[in-house]
C-alpha cells in the first residue's frame, strides 16, 4: 500500500465528449492527498483512484455536492490472472452548476458499521 | 440194672426212630411204589449196618469202665444214644492221608495259581481296560484340541480373511482417497440440489486478511484446511504468513505479495514442502521474510484446474468438483456493490472486460440450485456478509475463474 502514500499522480489527459455513456472529458487518477481538476459544465469528468477491492476496502465519496450527478461508478482491474492486485476505482460526475467543489475520497472498510479511514484523497474541482 | 433199663431204653428210642425212618420209607415207596417187604427188608440191613446190639453195648461199656478204673482216669460215663451205633457210624471224621493231602494241596495251589491267574488276568483286563480308557481319553483330548485347533485355524482364516479385506477396502479407499479428499460414500451427487461445506464439521473459521492484498494465500489456506477436515477430520489451522511470506511456484517465482498472487505457486508449494501451522507463523498483515520453509507433513498431493485452461468451469463441473474434493479455490470480480453485501443471492452481474477480469481469491465451498449460486467463503473476518460467507448467483461477476482443486494427504 506504499504505493498510496507518494505524491499525486499529475493529471493526464483531458478530453472533450458528450453524453454520459462516452468517454468523460476530464480523467483524473488520484492518490491519497490533494489534487485539482477543472471541468466543463454539463461535461462527464472521470476521477480514477487505486486501490485492492481484495482486501474489502475501498474509496467511497464523503459526501456528493447537490448540483453533481453520478455517471457511472466502476472498477477496473489493472492486472489479470491475479487475484488481490491492484484495482481502479472509477468514479464519473456531471456537474450542471459551475463554481469551485471539493470531493473527498476515503479509502476503508465501508460495509463495516464503523469504518476505520485508512487512506484519504481529496480533489478540488473547478466546474467551468 | 439201671444199665440194663438204660440200654432198653436206648434201644426202644433206636427201634423209634428205625420205624420213624421206615415209615418215612414207606412214604417215599408210596410215591415210588415200593413194596412193604422192600421197607423192611431195608430197615433190617439198615439197622444191622449202622447199630449195636444190646451184648455189644454192654461189653463197650464194660471195656470203658475198666479201663476208667485201671488209668485211674477221673471222668465219669454212663449209657447214651451215641452207645447204640457203632463208632463209625457216628464219627465221619477220617484223616486224610498224605496223597490227599498233596492232591489237596495241589489243587488248593492250582486253585490259587487260577485265583492269581484269574486276578492277574482281571489286573491286566483292568489295565487294559484302563490304557483303552486312556487312550480313548486321550484320543478324545486329541479330537478335541483337533477340533479346537481346526477352529482356530477357521479362526485365524476368517481373521486373515477379514484383515485382507480390511487391508483391500483400505487399500482401495486410499486409492480412491488418493483421487479425492470427500470419501465416495459420503460425497453428495453432482446433480444434488443443495450442498454446502460450511457447518462445523466441515469447515474451518473465517478468517480476516485485512488490508494486505492476501486473498491468494487466505484461499489456499481455507482449501487446504477444508480438504484436510474432510479427509483426516482434523481442524488445521494453516499459516496464511508462510504463505504469504514463503511460497513459490515450481519454477522458484514468489506465488504472490500484499500485492496480490495466485494460489496455483501456493499449491506447488505446499506439493513440494508442506504448509505451517498458524501456531507456528501466525498472520500478521504484511509481508516479511520467510520464517521457514523446512518440509511439513500438511502436503498437497495433487492440484489441477476444473478447467484444464484455468478458465471457468460450468455450474456441473464446479459441482462434481465440489463433491470430490470439497472446498474450491477461485476467483471473482469484487466491486462496492460485492463489498457491501450482507445476505440473500448476489446478483450484481457487474460488467467486465473478459472471462478473466476477476481481482479476488474466493473459495466455493457448495451450491444451491434453487438459489442459483454458489455458497462462498471470503477472508474478510465473519463480520461481513452472511457470517463471513456469501451466495454468489452462478456466473454472476465472473465468479469460478481459475477454479482449482487440491488433493490433501491423509493422516
Amino acid at each position: 500500500m506504499s504505493r498510496f502514500n507518494i505524491i499525486f499522480a499529475a493529471l493526464l489527459s483531458v478530453f472533450l465528449v458528450n453524453g454520459c455513456t462516452e468517454k468523460p472529458v476530464l480523467v483524473v487518477q488520484a492518490v491519497p492527498g490533494e489534487q485539482s481538476i477543472a471541468a466543463k459544465a454539463g461535461k462527464s469528468f472521470s476521477i480514477q483512484l487505486k486501490g485492492q477491492m481484495s482486501t474489502g476496502y475501498s474509496w467511497k465519496l464523503s459526501e456528493l455536492p447537490a448540483s453533481f450527478e453520478i455517471i457511472k461508478e466502476d472498477v477496473k482491474t489493472l492486472e489479470k490472472d491475479i487475484a488481490g492486485g491492484e484495482d481502479i476505482q472509477q468514479f464519473i460526475y456531471r456537474s450542471a452548476q459551475k463554481g469551485d467543489f471539493i470531493l473527498t475520497f476515503r479509502y476503508a472498510e465501508h460495509w463495516k458499521k464503523k469504518p476505520k479511514y485508512v487512506k484519504t484523497a481529496t480533489v478540488k474541482v473547478r466546474i467551468e | 440194672m439201671k444199665l440194663r433199663n438204660i440200654g432198653k431204653l436206648l434201644l426202644l428210642s433206636g427201634i423209634t426212630s428205625i420205624f420213624i425212618i421206615a415209615v418215612t420209607s414207606v412214604i417215599d415207596a408210596q410215591t415210588t411204589k415200593t413194596t412193604k417187604d422192600d421197607i423192611w427188608n431195608k430197615f433190617r440191613e439198615d439197622k444191622k449196618r449202622i447199630g449195636r446190639t444190646d451184648k455189644e453195648i454192654k461189653d463197650t461199656m464194660k471195656k470203658i469202665v475198666d479201663d476208667l478204673k485201671k488209668k485211674n482216669m477221673k471222668f465219669k460215663v454212663e449209657l447214651n444214644e451215641m452207645m447204640k451205633y457203632k463208632i463209625s457210624e457216628i464219627t465221619g471224621t477220617k484223616p486224610p492221608s498224605e496223597d490227599e493231602l498233596k492232591k489237596k494241596e495241589e489243587e488248593r495251589r492250582r486253585k490259587e495259581e487260577l485265583e492269581k491267574e484269574k486276578a492277574e488276568k482281571r489286573k491286566r483286563d483292568e489295565l487294559r481296560r484302563q490304557e483303552e480308557e486312556r487312550k480313548k481319553r486321550e484320543e478324545e483330548i486329541n479330537r478335541e484340541k483337533d477340533r479346537k485347533r481346526k477352529e482356530e485355524l477357521k479362526r485365524k482364516e476368517e481373521a486373515r480373511r477379514k484383515q485382507e479385506e480390511k487391508k483391500r477396502n483400505e487399500d482401495a479407499k486410499k486409492a480412491e482417497m488418493n483421487d479425492r479428499n470427500i470419501p465416495l460414500d459420503l460425497a453428495p451427487s453432482g446433480s444434488a440440489s443443495a450442498f454446502f461445506l460450511n457447518g462445523s464439521k466441515t469447515s474451518t473459521l473465517v478468517k480476516y486478511q485485512g488490508i494486505c492484498g492476501s486473498c491468494w494465500a487466505f484461499t489456499s489456506a481455507a482449501v487446504y484446511e477444508t480438504g484436510y477436515l474432510l479427509k483426516n477430520e482434523v481442524v488445521l489451522d494453516v499459516s496464511e504468513q508462510s504463505i504469504l511470506d514463503c511460497a513459490v511456484d515450481k519454477s522458484g517465482n514468489d506465488a504472490g505479495s500484499c500485492d496480490g498472487g495466485w494460489y496455483g505457486g501456493v499449491f506447488d508449494y505446499l506439493t513440494a514442502k508442506g504448509a505451517r501451522l498458524e501456531k507456528d507463523d501466525p498472520y500478521k498483515g504484511k509481508s516479511g521474510f520467510c520464517s521457514s520453509s523446512a518440509p511439513t507433513k500438511y502436503k498437497v498431493i495433487k492440484w489441477g484446474y476444473i478447467r484444464r485452461n484455468a478458465g471457468t468451469p460450468s455450474v456441473k463441473e464446479m459441482k462434481e468438483a465440489i463433491a470430490k474434493y470439497g472446498a474450491i479455490a477461485a476467483t471473482v470480480k469484487v466491486t462496492p456493490a460485492f463489498q457491501a453485501y450482507k445476505s440473500g443471492i448476489f446478483d450484481e452481474h457487474a460488467s467486465v472486460s473478459g472471462p478473466n477480469d476477476v481481482n479476488h481469491a474466493i473459495t466455493i465451498v457448495g451450491w444451491d440450485d434453487t438459489k442459483k449460486a454458489y455458497l462462498v467463503k471470503n477472508s474478510w473476518g465473519p463480520g461481513w456478509g452472511e457470517k463471513g460467507y456469501i451466495w454468489v448467483e452462478y456466473g454472476c461477476n465472473n465468479i469460478g475463474y481459475g477454479a482449482a482443486w487440491v488433493i490433501v494427504t491423509a493422516e
